[in-house]
């Protein structure tokens, strides 16, 4: 875990870089959370985000977390931080 | 995902000796095939459906940390499910004069086969719909909230009315036979609730199957889109047997309709095994 948030302080200080923001982070995500909800559902639920991603897990933790269960969305939201946005 | 495949390989498979079956008694005249296909087999078939769904209800249900508002909806599903076993042992093993059955063998026990059966029937029947309907209930109030739920499209208000006409005239039939003079048993009775609950539970199906729809392909469609297919496929083998009943359907073309209750329980069993696997790869991810 403080791994992870050391990682993702790093990634805050440096996240205007265009692939770390606006369509490029969605997509990752979005192929992230695709085999679970289904393209529709993560392309409307990213379709809301705001540019610079900062809402991004506000808006897909809890859909995550209704159909999966806190446990399973939750190492998959680690997995989506981690995979998608913190790894760039 | 092995396992989801096991079973749509073992289907697969089944399905196409079952049709050969059918030709094989239609050719022959010899309806031994065809009893025997389905006493054995068929009925192994269908209570290893019933058990492997009941076994990843329960595993998803407890994916779940309690007050979970899924976790009330797979507790519900996991005693449907239980309820279908139940049943399912009930009528294919204890409630059949076949080699399955161990009351065959004991003195006086096929005088018990009836009384399994009918009790088996309520349980794969009302108990089963009333449980299932209360379940998918609350998962629709969850698509609800996600904001995922799905519209009823024209064909599904066709459907809808279309059933609930069966259903009504059903209830008619019912009646007709009442004011003959026809008494029904305590069992009729209690299994009178199970063509209303079916289309409650259409109703339901065509709600998730819209639903489904709207989110796209994924493990979470797959698993609901199962559990609309199973509905589906019950509602067309209890028209199936509503229609032999009362003579609209001539034997042998009403044996096809058994065909009908292997994939349906097929849907059934893959709908928590979706679940489950989505649950297990998002924890290993």
């Amino acid at each position: 875990m403080n791994r992870l948030l050391g990682r993702l302080r790093s990634w805050d200080r440096g996240a205007s870089r265009p692939a770390r923001t606006g369509e490029a982070l969605k997509r990752r995500v979005a192929s992230a959370i695709e085999p679970y909800l289904g393209r529709r559902a993560a392309d409307t639920l990213l379709h809301s985000v705001r540019e610079d991603g900062r809402d991004l897990l506000s808006n897909v933790a809890p859909i995550l977390t209704m159909f999966l269960g806190r446990r399973a969305a939750g190492h998959l939201v680690s997995h989506v931080v981690e995979a998608a946005i913190v790894r760039l | 995902m092995a396992s989801s495949r096991l079973i749509l390989l073992t289907t697969f498979g089944y399905l196409p000796a079952g049709l050969v079956v059918f030709a094989v008694w239609r050719t022959t005249g010899n309806d031994a095939w065809i009893e025997i296909f389905f006493q054995i087999p068929g009925a192994l078939l269908l209570v290893w459906l019933a058990a492997v769904g009941l076994l990843f209800s329960v595993r998803v249900t407890l994916g779940f940390f309690p007050g979970e508002p899924m976790r009330s909806a797979w507790q519900l599903i996991a005693l449907s499910a239980g309820s279908e076993l139940a049943g399912s042992i009930l009528i294919q093993v204890f409630g059949t004069k076949s080699l399955l059955n161990p009351l065959t063998h004991f003195p006086h026990g096929v005088e018990q086969v009836p009384v399994l059966r009918t009790v088996g029937t309520i349980l794969d029947g009302p108990c089963r719909f009333a449980l299932l309907a209360t379940a998918l209930y609350l998962v629709l109030r969850l698509y609800r909230q996600s904001g995922f739920l799905g519209r009823y499209t024209p064909l599904d208000w066709v459907a809808l009315v279309v059933f609930g006409g069966y259903v009504a005239r059903e209830a008619m039939d019912v009646v007709w036979a009442m004011q003959r003079g026809k008494a029904f048993s305590a069992a009729e009775i209690l299994n009178f609730p199970a063509d209303p609950l079916l289309w409650v539970l259409l109703a339901q199906a065509l709600r998730l199957f819209r639903s489904v729809e709207r989110m796209g392909a994924g493990w979470i469609s797959r698993c609901y889109g199962a559990f609309s297919v199973g509905i589906f496929l019950i509602l067309v083998g209890d028209v199936m047997i509503w229609a032999t009943v009362w003579g609209y359907l001539p034997w042998p073309w009403s044996a096809l309709g058994w065909f009908v209750w292997i994939p349906a329980a097929v849907a059934f069993a893959l709908a928590p095994l979706y679940q489950w696997e989505a649950m297990r790869n998002a924890e290993s991810s």
